[in-house]
């Protein structure tokens, strides 16, 4: 009759000792390097703590309806100015120069998010003035949808160009990407609105629309948008008109954000514990030299030997 | 969920029929289309089945089985003739009863117009879901339109293949209102609206308050709030903006020359009546021309016109035209009495309002061509000081107490033990540079530049100047007379035969009666003796004069720390301030001159460095540490128990 092995036990060996002897201190001495040795390993290793995370995530970003066009001319008593703001267009009607502005954001993929915002600026200049020079801003709203770091943030778009003073159009092709100078503070459970202000602090105060105020704003804020990857196609006719066309792309980004609590632990702790695996190996494989070996002291409690 | 556990058991264990019977659909008033699947052991066919729905439920009797098994059926040709597409279902079909180039399915084009094509537009592939397991696709082959059955019913189609017949609600219908069109908008963005107004309720009562408007009277009749020009878009004076009783204001902007530009004429900024106290102030009777507002309650500006831009020095107005006059004189205008800066200053007493204002003006000529427009900057600020309170530079702080960032360093000269401060003069008070423009320095009553605490400098401008020199001086005379000329630039000055000795207030605060609030400025070398080293020289017939030791540079280091005071933390505190000259190194340097004017040129190096010398901060204990433990009485008791 074949015999199979289906089941398999140890059978427990009792080692036991006085307090204050050999092979107590052995014990006490293996357990104190197993328990600290690995933290000691992972911590100096660096990356123990884990003190900021990263998640990658495309921003879901839209057009609020407000845009603000500067542009000074070589006749400094004469910029060009456009806006859609309503202040700026009561009190700086003599400067508006813009005859339409088109824009469409596009959501290629259909997953409700922009990934795209194409604009058209027709600029009126006026006689015997030239235009070396614009800023365009596009306030735009930020949302992250990320179940771990849900953000709400008012940014924009700022675009600065020199031009060519004959330039009758620009094309604008660039990315939109998000800069941070330090982790977000995230929850899941609380939407962080810590940078939701806008550029222009007071819509109704038109001191606030100054460059320098509006780009100091932005300066400060920890998370803001830049324009990158821009590549421009100007054409150079004598035309009393410039049109300005530019196609932004929203681009996946990479968010820094400080590790919960439970993130940093369960990090250590997956550090600590692989290392505490070997290191376990190891002093239990010593004991049991020592106490095979007999080179302390013990009291043998087998329950072999003790049945017999 | 218990039904993907089935389906997945399914799929593990083998095949599975379901009958789906009498399908229930809830209350819409639609018709559907709807896809059921038969199964066969290895295949699926479809077929579609419409189904008319009344208001109230649908439902549809027919006995379907739906196939669990997984296996993917190879693309099958359902039609392979020309379509009668459609107007609607061609989407490259845009010109009615026309034929559209490179659009297959247009109706409009025959066999033979198609022949022309290079390509068939194949506008549908973003308008079909490739997501679901099976769709129709189409294609184009010699230019006749292929509709293929796709069936990719592998793994991953378990749930589409099994779950039970679907339709697609889309409940967009026309608009029957304005007002449902106002609530499709939802929080989208909108186009800002075209008007704004802002509500002004202006209290003329209240008392001047910081941030108040200022109030002014226009011919006799309205009030209006004071405004100044300021630039916004671009250097150009843009706007106007309110000034705010208590806000100092100070700007800069272009304006175009223009004998019509009344911001550049005297007269327009002159005629302002200002409301001093607008809690004393009836705008009722104002209003009603029944009032003329005495002189108590309204004032005007007293002018003063001043001969320098900077507003200096300032006299009362005598001229009694002087009014922006522009003449064309044969190619160039000539525009006088252009108002190139002015300051407003009020003189207030709190709440009590206005006491008197004084309007500094300073006028300049424009000439320019008159086929060209001439732009000139104009400097505009307004300042706001107490009426009975004069301040004096030696009332300004540097800080309280720590000095503050950007603020003057205090200094003091030590007299006899005791610091003296002239409180009229400036350069007295602080620490200064020479000033300097298109590279020259300067240095005077109003000339100077600050060193701002915590703003290192580094500052080269030449100096120049010509001195008469009596027949048969000394060469090292001269030299030295040389060199007190440049130590002036430097303030460090000689009084009586003897240089003062300058010190410098510890804190922001440094009182000028308690002479241990300041501390004497340390020198490497002491002027007198950089004095003594220099040496002169005459040669080439005396029209040559070479000066050895002559000190061209400066070195200002200040040393400072943040230190604790009582309650305050950080509270930043001079520790120290050292003078270093630095002497030409290759030792002469040569002069031409001609009896008896003597003529020099040097390049000035000034360099003032801060040193934060901050050391870190200990705790100490001010006695030993101790503990005192008393055990209870019955401890003992218990630890024999």
């Amino acid at each position: 009759m074949v015999v199979l092995q289906v089941y398999t036990k140890c059978i427990k060996t009792k080692y036991k000792v006085r307090i204050l002897s050999k092979g107590a201190l052995v014990c006490i001495l293996a357990t104190i390097f197993s328990v600290i040795i690995p933290f000691i390993i992972s911590y100096n290793t660096n990356g123990f703590w884990l003190k900021r995370d990263v998640f990658y995530e495309t921003p879901d970003v839209r057009f609020k309806g407000k845009y603000l066009f500067i542009a000074p001319t070589d006749n400094t008593t004469h910029p060009i100015a456009c806006s859609s703001y309503p202040i700026y267009m009561k009190y700086m009607k003599s400067y508006l120069g813009c005859s339409y502005m088109k824009i469409r954001e596009t959501d290629k993929n259909n997953d409700n998010k922009i990934d795209e915002i194409s604009l058209e600026l027709k600029v009126n200049l006026p006689k015997s003035s030239k235009m070396h020079s614009f800023t365009l801003i596009i306030p735009v709203e930020l949302k992250l949808h990320s179940p771990q770091c849900p953000l709400e943030m008012q940014t924009g778009i700022i675009l600065q160009k020199e031009i060519h003073k004959k330039s009758s159009s620009l094309l604008v092709v660039a990315n939109m990407d998000v800069k941070q100078n330090s982790p977000l503070y995230c929850s899941h459970k609380r939407i962080n609105t810590d940078f939701n202000h806008s550029l222009i602090t007071d819509e109704g105060d038109l001191k606030q629309f100054k460059l320098n105020n509006i780009l100091e704003q932005h300066y400060e804020k920890n998370l803001t948008t830049t324009i990158s990857n821009i590549y421009t196609i100007g054409e150079e006719k004598n035309k009393d008109i410039f049109l300005l066309k530019i196609k932004i792309r929203y681009t996946e980004q990479k968010f820094i954000y400080k590790s919960r609590f439970t993130q940093i632990i369960k990090w250590a702790w997956i550090q600590y514990y692989s290392i505490y695996i070997v290191i376990y190996y190891v002093t239990n494989h010593i004991k049991n030299y020592i106490f095979d070996n007999r080179l302390v002291l013990y009291y043998e409690q087998n329950p072999l030997k003790m049945n017999k | 969920m218990w039904f993907v556990i089935l389906v997945l058991l399914q799929t593990v264990l083998g095949n599975v029929t379901l009958d789906i019977t009498d399908v229930t659909y809830p209350d819409y008033n639609f018709s559907v289309t709807t896809l059921f699947s038969t199964s066969e052991t290895y295949g699926s066919t479809e077929y579609e089945s419409d189904i008319d729905c009344n208001s109230t439920s649908c439902s549809n009797k027919s006995v379907t089985q739906v196939s669990l098994l997984t296996t993917s059926v190879p693309p099958k040709l359902l039609k392979a003739t020309e379509r009668d597409f459609g107007g609607s279902l061609c989407l490259c079909n845009l010109h009615v009863n026309a034929c559209d180039v490179n659009c297959c399915c247009d109706d409009d084009c025959s066999y033979e117009m198609k022949s022309v094509f290079d390509h068939c537009e194949s506008i549908e592939s973003e308008n079909i879901d490739r997501r679901s397991c099976s769709y129709v696709e189409h294609n184009y082959v010699n230019f006749t339109l292929q509709e293929w059955d796709i069936q990719s019913n592998d793994l991953f189609c378990v749930v589409k293949s099994n779950v039970p017949p679907s339709r697609t609600l889309q409940k967009d219908e026309l608009l029957e209102s304005y007002e449902e069109s106002l609530l499709k908008k939802d929080d989208r963005y909108d186009w800002p609206q075209r008007t704004f107004e802002v509500e002004v309720n202006v209290n003329y009562s209240i008392p001047y308050v910081q941030g108040s408007l200022i109030w002014i009277i226009l011919n006799n009749s309205t009030t209006e709030s004071f405004k100044l020009c300021e630039a916004l878009i671009s250097s150009g004076c843009d706007i106007q903006t309110e000034a705010k009783f208590l806000h100092d204001f100070q700007t800069e902007c272009v304006h175009a020359v223009k004998k019509d530009n009344k911001f550049l004429n005297i007269e327009y900024y002159n005629n302002f009546i200002f409301v001093a106290k607008p809690n004393l102030f009836n705008y009722t009777k104002l209003q009603n021309r029944l009032m003329t507002c005495p002189e108590q309650i309204c004032l005007k500006t007293d002018v003063k016109i001043c001969s320098d831009i900077n507003l200096r020095n300032c006299t009362h107005k005598h001229q009694t035209d002087l009014s922006l006059i522009c003449a064309q004189k044969l190619e160039e205008i000539i525009c006088k009495n252009v108002v190139k800066s002015f300051k407003y200053v009020f003189h207030h007493e709190g709440i009590k309002g206005l006491k008197n204002i004084t309007l500094l003006i300073h006028l300049t000529s424009v000439t320019h061509k008159s086929d060209e427009d001439y732009e000139l900057e104009q400097s505009i600020s307004v300042e706001f000081l107490w009426a009975n309170s004069p301040t004096t530079f030696s009332n300004i702080l540097g800080g309280n107490p720590g000095y503050l960032i950007k603020k003057p360093i205090l200094i003091g000269t030590l007299i006899n033990g005791s610091i003296s401060r002239n409180p009229e003069s400036f350069i007295d008070n602080f620490m200064v540079l020479p000033d300097e423009d298109h590279g020259e320095c300067s240095i005077g009553k109003y000339s100077y530049q600050v060193i701002e605490f915590g703003y290192n400098i580094i500052l080269m401008c030449k100096i120049r100047g010509d001195v008469t020199i009596p027949v048969r001086t000394n060469a090292t005379d001269v030299c030295r007379k040389i060199q007190l000329e440049i130590f002036k630039y430097w303030s460090i000055e000689e009084f009586q035969g003897k240089f003062l000795n300058r010190s410098f207030g510890y804190f922001g605060n440094a009182n000028s009666s308690i002479s241990e609030e300041w501390k004497e400025i340390m020198y490497d070398k002491l002027p007198e003796q950089i004095l003594n080293r220099t040496k002169g020289t005459y040669r080439n017939k005396n029209k040559t004069l070479i000066c050895t030791g002559l000190a061209l540079g400066l070195n200002i280091n200040i040393y400072h720390a943040r230190v604790d005071l009582k309650k305050l933390v950080d509270q930043e505190k001079i520790l120290g301030i050292t003078y270093e000259f630095q002497v030409v190194r290759n030792g002469n340097i040569t002069f031409s001159f001609n009896h008896p004017i003597f003529r020099y040129e040097f390049m000035l190096d000034t360099r003032v460095k801060f040193w934060d010398v901050t050391s870190s901060k200990r705790k100490q204990l001010l006695d030993p540490p101790s503990l005192n433990i008393k055990l209870p009485s019955d401890f003992s008791i218990l630890l024999l128990k």
